[in-house]
C-alpha cells in the first residue's frame, strides 16, 4: 500500500490557493475539471515532497461544509483492488463504493473517516461480484 | 519556505476498533505511540508498510468530554526548516497564527476553510524567541 493524498473540500479556489500555494509554500501539480461532475480537482505538494499531496476539491454548486465535511478523505494506492476490498469486507467493513470500474473503492473508518483505494496502474477488468454492487450511504 | 510532508491526524472514539481497522484489516503498521499524560491522548502514528514517510496519525482522547467536542478530522502536518521564519511570513500575509511556536517547536494555523495545518520545526526545537514567547493563543485549531 501507497499513500497517496489527504482530500479537503474548499468553497473559494482563489482563496484557497492563495493560501496553499503563495502563503504555505506548496505548489500546484496537476489540475482537472470536470464539466460533468460540475467539479474542480486540484493536487499540491511541498515542492521537494511531491509523493505525498493535498487535494483540494471544489464544487462548483455551492455546499456549507460544516467542521465535519470540509474534511474529505486518506487515499491509499493498491496492488490489487479487488483483494483488498474482499479481504475488507470479509473482515467485516462495508464497501461503500465497491469497485465496479476495478479502479476505485471507498470505506469508512470506525470513526466514519472516508478511506479512498485506488488500484495501482490502472483499472482492472470489471468483475463480479463487485461489477454488481450497490453503493453504500455515503463515503 | 522549504515544507516536508509529515502526517494527516485524525480523531478516534475507540482505540482498540481503530486500530483493528487501520491496521489488521486496512494492512497499515504501528510506527510509534506517545502515552501524553499531560494532553490526556494517546497518539498512534500508523504508515503502509512500504511508506513510512507519510503518515497518519490517531489521536485518541483519554477524557470522553475531550472527544465529543471535536471533529474527527484533526489536522494536515508540515515540518518546516525555521518554524520563527515560517511563521514572520505566514503573519506578514495576514495568516492568523492561530497557536504561535511559543516552544521554538510548533505551530497551528488554519486554511480559509479552517483546516487545521500544523508546522513543526525540523530537528530540535529553537531556543524561545519574542516575539513568539509572549503571543497569546488565538481561537482554537
Amino acid at each position: 500500500m501507497k499513500y497517496l493524498h489527504t482530500m479537503v473540500r474548499i468553497t473559494d479556489i482563489e482563496e484557497s490557493l492563495d493560501f496553499y500555494c503563495n502563503k504555505l509554500g506548496l505548489v500546484e501539480l496537476r489540475r482537472r475539471e470536470s464539466k460533468k461532475g460540475r467539479f474542480t480537482l486540484i493536487f499540491l505538494a511541498a515542492p521537494e515532497n511531491t509523493n505525498s499531496q493535498v487535494e483540494l476539491t471544489y464544487n462548483w454548486d455551492k455546499e456549507n461544509y460544516t467542521c465535519g465535511r470540509n474534511f474529505g478523505h486518506l487515499a491509499y494506492q493498491v496492488e490489487n483492488i479487488y483483494d483488498i476490498c474482499q479481504r475488507l469486507m470479509d473482515a467485516g467493513v462495508i464497501i461503500n463504493r465497491p469497485p465496479r470500474d476495478g479502479y476505485m473503492a471507498f470505506v469508512r473508518s470506525p470513526d466514519n473517516i472516508s478511506i479512498e483505494l485506488l488500484q495501482k496502474a490502472g483499472p482492472l477488468a470489471p468483475l463480479e461480484p463487485w461489477k454488481s454492487m450497490k453503493n453504500v450511504g455515503e463515503w | 519556505m522549504k515544507l516536508k510532508y509529515l502526517h494527516t491526524a485524525v480523531r478516534v472514539s475507540n482505540l482498540d476498533e481503530a486500530l483493528d481497522f487501520y491496521c489488521h484489516k486496512m494492512g497499515l503498521q504501528e510506527v510509534r505511540r506517545i502515552e501524553g499524560d499531560k494532553r490526556r491522548c494517546t497518539i498512534v502514528f500508523l504508515a503502509a508498510p512500504d511508506n513510512e514517510d507519510a503518515q497518519i496519525e490517531l489521536v485518541y482522547y483519554w477524557d470522553p468530554e475531550e472527544r465529543n467536542t471535536k471533529g474527527n478530522f484533526g489536522h494536515l502536518s508540515y515540518e518546516v526548516d525555521n518554524i520563527y521564519d515560517v511563521c514572520r511570513e505566514l503573519m506578514d500575509m495576514g495568516i492568523t497564527i492561530n497557536m504561535p511556536p511559543r516552544d521554538g517547536f510548533m505551530a497551528f494555523v488554519r486554511s480559509p476553510d479552517n483546516i487545521s495545518i500544523e508546522l513543526l520545526q525540523k530537528g530540535s526545537p529553537l531556543a524561545p524567541e519574542e516575539p513568539w514567547v509572549s503571543m497569546k493563543e488565538l481561537g482554537e485549531w
